[in-house]
């Protein structure tokens, strides 16, 4: 897909806010092809094996596709959790790609020793990604919380203007699901994982 | 889970997450009354706490080798001489790294570095071939093996190297979250590995961040310089410099090379290896370079020049300091630690050590990577560094760091300065504020000062015979060099006599203490002026008499002492308050009660209006009004003063101090005497347990902890359990108050009550001679009860002649003490009566009997049990007299006040009963 001309995504976040479904729906695929390409340039420009940073991709992308242009917070929070969907997918296929070729497709988190960092984060990245959904299910406000923070890279008061919530809600709902997703990742949830884990 | 569940389990969870840990489970028990949730939401406050959850790492883009169109793989796929290139590593300033599999004559996987085209390929190999001998000499774990060197078919060259599958140390040390001494360690292990190669006459000359790979080695980080030797072989003139490209963070200008490489990079030695380490370590200790771009470096052509013309880099502490407050709360967090932590941390020898290593001028720095590693060794060990100026203040404080865990207030050596740190500002407040001798005072104290740390020095193993020093043998050595070493000194010689003689005090050395302390008083009452030190020395000195047990010369002392002290500082200041309590503890010793509570209570009222109410002193006050009010048989006073004293010290000191231990053993008395044996019995445990972790097993406090815990544990009927403890009670009495002492003869005298309970008379009379012996030397008022024990243990052995002796004896105090018309009177008499009686003299008997009759029958309410008793025995007496018109109304009257007796007391209604058969038969 090339560069959307500049003012679409304006015009698809004016229309968002107006309460089209149909602009939502436009809006994710769109932000998501512009993150890969992102990704993939700085990867070109910056060989060697570095890591990219991905909320900084997502704040690259607002630049690019909202340039000057002011939008008010609402339409902003619309962006952005679109982006920080978008983002999570990107790294979640990206990990699962990696994950099927490294692991044979394991997407339990098992103890990886002598293994550099990027295998592990990658089947931790699947591991968050299945409990995200899980606690969607529960709470979906705490786990767009967590979407804007983790994947996005947005503070507290930015969540919270997102959001239309306060810092202090916003604050709480992250240590809360924080806690609850890190219980879900260690196998120990309600939900749990396998039983029978034989990790090693 | 149900929407109204999950909100609750939500609630539940902030509200316990608000508090420190350690008050969770307990709030979270009280709060929660559905054990299942209760179970959840601890959980998910121990997920919370946990320290390295996913989600406090931000996302990694995953990179993968073989992601099409991404990674470049020009070479990937080839060969390269014996080499098949697999995959691309990585890409740094000189060429792009492989990964390769070597075929012949080994087969194993390498590193295989291809070098930029442009350079003089016959020249960069030549000058490799030079090095290839000693880097073949080179064997060291930090050191990543360089194998071969070669040229491809377009005349690259290239080198081959062992393949480490690590991070650059940066990235490591992030990833890893590690703190600053893990990568003070870990950067010793590199300074390692460089002193190795330069052994070897090898020095690296590009040591940065990514020539230092990390790896898991056993559980254990295991560095790895790579590059050693290249750099030299693909020098030129003009390409000394190496470049970066890494994420936009550092282009073009070199940081880690030393001023003399930046110039014309002729002149190199190790040192200049020594600086690139301490800018490595600079990095990963402050998250950022010294000079981040901003200042400029000018390649001056001349080392002069440079030296001049170039700015100092910062210290860490001061580059910390200048980061944006957003980064320096995220590099603090790879650290494991909070910005202000880590900036305080960074502070001091760290600064000094990693600023030797980066001296412009070559011959400041040290002249060794193993120097530099060394002086981080002795870093972490708290040992002073070469790096820091070695003054006498830094030394100290570097010595009282090491030993921090022993010189904590318990111990000697901190309450040796604290004390005399409190003296000297109370000291200088006063007198400061009166007159001109503050500069006097402020020089004696510098004096002091300087003895103390002289003090320190010699046990500092830097300077002395090393080895570890108690802080107790410090303290008797500074005793013994007192009167050698300040001679022409004689106010700083008291001074320093008194503090040292406090010190010995709290630990409960009244012997050392006491000549320490008449010394110092005899020396300040020559001296002229300083009257508030020879008040302090006369308080402190009557102390340790009054708890030595002499209360004569303790009360002249401690009035001296008032009177001074009320002229110099008021009659309602702390000081005055203080030597009040101390002249009530000698009063209540003494056992004048009344005396002793007006002064205790005066002094409570000073210091609540001085102090606070939650100072400690105020508590010491509760504590001594709780124990006065148990003697005065105010039992519930008691109770009430000794929680509120409990409460303040418990808040002031937490859970693990002495004070808190004397609190909760005077709670627990108070609570003995009103008979909650259950709740008192844990108290006195608590208590005991504290004083003997914090002062020792032969300390007086934990011989008093021993004996209320025995004393509770005879009352409770077991004597098995008291027996023990009472011994050892006893025992460290002895051995540290001496066998005069008072508390001695309690001691002896409880342990013989619970002898004689269990049936061992003989030992018991032993123990109760001993205590009788020592108060009768003392004219003590437990004259009376020692003989009464004594006594009652002889008439168990049929020694009726001396038994009668003591209780004769018993009684004379009794009445002498208390007056004729005592209930203890009445108890001797009727003691000695039975005595009478067994002895075959029942006139006397009854004569006895009729005196405690008398008594008894005047004291009415509460003594109907023993009245009954009286009468009865005296009815007997009358009935085998043969008298019975005397008898029978006697019996009578036994009888009823018996049955009318609650709790009922079925043995005495049964006696009286048969008894008035008895005489109704006889009649």
């Amino acid at each position: 897909m090339p560069e959307p001309p500049p003012g679409q995504v304006t015009r698809l976040l004016d229309e968002v806010a107006a309460g089209s479904r149909q602009a939502s729906e436009e809006l994710l695929p769109l932000l998501y092809d512009a993150l890969r390409r992102l990704a993939r340039a700085r990867m070109a420009r910056e060989r060697g094996g570095q890591t990219l940073q991905p909320t900084a991709l997502v704040h690259e992308a607002y630049l690019r596709l909202l340039g000057d242009t002011q939008v008010g917070w609402e339409s902003r929070g619309h962006f952005f959790a679109a982006a920080a969907e978008a983002m999570r997918r990107v790294l979640i296929e990206r990990a699962r790609r990696h994950g099927r070729l490294k692991r044979g497709g394991d997407l339990r988190r098992i103890d990886l020793e002598g293994v550099d960092g990027v295998d592990a984060r990658s089947t931790e990245l699947l591991a968050l990604d299945l409990a995200l959904d899980r606690l969607a299910e529960r709470d979906p406000e705490m786990a767009q919380v967590v979407k804007l923070r983790y994947f996005a890279g947005l503070s507290v008061e930015e969540t919270a203007e997102a959001l239309g919530s306060s810092p202090r809600s916003v604050n709480r709902q992250w240590t809360a699901a924080k806690a609850w997703l890190q219980r879900e990742i260690d196998g120990a949830g309600p939900s749990g994982n396998d039983p029978g884990d034989d990790s090693g | 889970m149900t929407d109204a569940r999950w909100r609750r389990m939500w609630e539940l969870f902030h509200g316990a997450a608000e508090l420190p840990v350690g008050e969770r489970d307990a709030w979270l028990a009280a709060a929660c009354d559905d054990a299942e949730l209760c179970h959840e939401v601890a959980e998910l406050l121990a997920a919370e706490s946990a320290a390295d959850g996913v989600l406090s790492r931000p996302p990694t883009y995953p990179t993968s080798i073989d992601s099409a169109g991404v990674l470049s793989d020009r070479l990937v796929g080839e060969r390269v001489g014996p080499y098949r290139i697999l995959s691309e590593i990585g890409e740094g300033g000189m060429g792009v790294v492989y990964r390769a599999e070597q075929e012949a004559p080994v087969r194993r996987t390498v590193a295989l570095k291809l070098i930029k085209l442009g350079m003089d390929t016959r020249e960069v190999v030549a000058r490799f071939e030079a090095e290839r001998q000693a880097l073949a000499l080179m064997d060291h774990p930090g050191i990543a093996t360089v194998f071969d060197a070669g040229a491809t078919a377009e005349g690259r060259p290239y080198f081959v190297m062992e393949h480490v599958e690590g991070l650059a140390i940066d990235r490591w040390c992030d990833e890893h979250r590690l703190d600053l001494r893990q990568r003070v360690e870990l950067v010793m292990a590199v300074c390692r590995a460089v002193q190795h190669a330069h052994q070897k006459g090898i020095i690296h000359r590009d040591l940065k961040p990514s020539n230092v790979l990390v790896l898991e080695r056993e559980g254990r980080p295991q560095p790895k310089v790579i590059d050693f030797g290249i750099a030299k072989a693909i020098e030129t003139r003009s390409t000394g410099r190496t470049v970066y490209t890494e994420l936009g963070r550092r282009v073009g200008t070199p940081e880690y090379m030393s001023p003399e490489q930046a110039g014309d990079g002729v002149d190199v030695d190790t040192r200049s290896d020594v600086y690139s380490l301490g800018v490595l370590l600079y990095e990963l200790l402050v998250g950022a370079l010294p000079f981040d771009g901003a200042a400029p470096r000018a390649a001056a052509p001349d080392e002069h020049r440079r030296l001049v013309d170039e700015p100092d880099p910062p210290p860490p502490s001061v580059r910390f300091a200048s980061l944006a407050p957003e980064r320096a709360a995220e590099v603090a967090r790879m650290r494991g630690t909070t910005a202000p932590v880590l900036a305080r941390d960074l502070r001091g020898d760290l600064d000094r050590v990693i600023g030797k290593a980066m001296a412009r001028d070559r011959a400041l720095r040290y002249d060794a990577a193993s120097q530099l590693a060394a002086d981080l060794g002795r870093y972490l060990a708290d040992q002073p560094v070469v790096a820091a100026p070695p003054t006498r203040s830094y030394r100290l404080a570097k010595f009282l760091r090491r030993h921090r865990a022993g010189v904590a207030m318990s111990t000697a050596a901190g309450a040796l300065l604290v004390t005399f740190a409190v003296v000297s500002s109370v000291q200088a407040r006063r007198i400061a504020a009166a007159l001109e001798r503050a500069e006097t005072q402020r020089l004696r104290a510098e004096a002091v000062s300087g003895f103390l740390v002289d003090l320190f020095a010699v046990s500092d193993p830097e300077l002395g015979r090393g080895g570890e020093v108690s802080a107790r043998e410090i303290l008797d050595r500074g005793a013994a060099r007192i009167p050698r070493e300040l001679e022409g000194q004689p106010q700083t010689r008291a001074a320093l006599m008194d503090v040292m003689g406090r010190v010995y005090q709290n630990l409960g050395l009244y012997e050392q203490a006491l000549r320490l302390q008449r010394q110092a008083l005899a020396a300040r009452r020559r001296l002229p002026g300083a009257a508030a030190d020879l008040a302090a020395t006369l308080d402190a000195l009557g102390l340790t008499r009054s708890r030595q047990g002499d209360s004569a010369e303790a009360r002249r002392l401690l009035g001296e002492a008032l009177a001074l002290r009320g002229r110099l500082f008021g009659a309602e200041s702390p000081e005055v308050a203080a030597t009040l309590h101390h002249l009530a503890e000698v009063l209540h010793d003494e056992g004048d009660l009344a005396g002793a509570e007006a002064r205790y209570r005066r002094a409570l009222e000073i210091r609540r209006g001085t102090q606070g109410v939650g100072h400690r002193e105020v508590a010491e006050s509760l504590d001594g009004l709780s124990v006065l009010s148990r003697d005065q048989g105010k039992y519930e006073e008691s109770e009430s003063f000794a929680r509120e004293a409990l409460a303040v010290r418990r808040r002031l000191f937490g859970e693990r101090h002495p004070a808190v231990a004397e609190s909760l053993d005077t709670l627990g008395l108070a609570l003995y005497y009103r008979e909650d044996y259950a709740a008192a019995e844990p108290l006195y445990r608590q208590a005991l347990a504290i004083r003997e972790a914090m002062l020792g097993p032969q300390h007086p406090a934990v011989a008093q902890g021993l004996s209320s815990l025995g004393l509770l544990l005879r009352k409770k009927g077991d004597l098995a359990g008291a027996e023990p403890v009472l011994r050892r009670a006893l025992e460290v009495y002895r051995r540290s108050l001496g066998d005069e002492h008072p508390y001695v003869a309690a001691a002896c005298n409880n342990l013989g009550r619970v002898l004689q309970a269990r049936g061992d008379p003989r030992g018991a009379e032993k123990l109760f001679r001993e205590a009788l012996r020592r108060w009768e030397s003392a004219n003590h008022p437990n004259v009376a009860a020692g003989c009464s024990n004594l006594a009652e243990v002889l008439v168990q052995q049929g020694h009726l002649a001396e038994a009668e002796l003591h209780y004769r004896r018993a009684l004379a105090v009794d009445r002498g003490a208390l007056g004729d018309g005592h209930r203890f009177v009445a108890g001797d008499w009727e003691a000695l009566a039975a005595v009478l009686e067994s002895r075959g003299r029942p006139a006397d008997a009854e004569q006895a009997l009729r005196h405690s009759l008398e008594i008894r029958r005047k004291l009415g309410a509460g003594e109907e049990r023993k009245l009954a008793h009286t009468l009865l025995s005296l009815g007997r007496l009358r009935l085998r007299a043969g008298d019975v018109a005397a008898a029978e109304p006697l019996l009578r009257e036994a009888e009823s006040l018996a049955d009318s007796l609650d709790p009922p007391d079925e043995s005495l209604s049964t006696a009286a009963r048969e008894a008035l058969v008895e005489a109704r038969r006889v009649s």
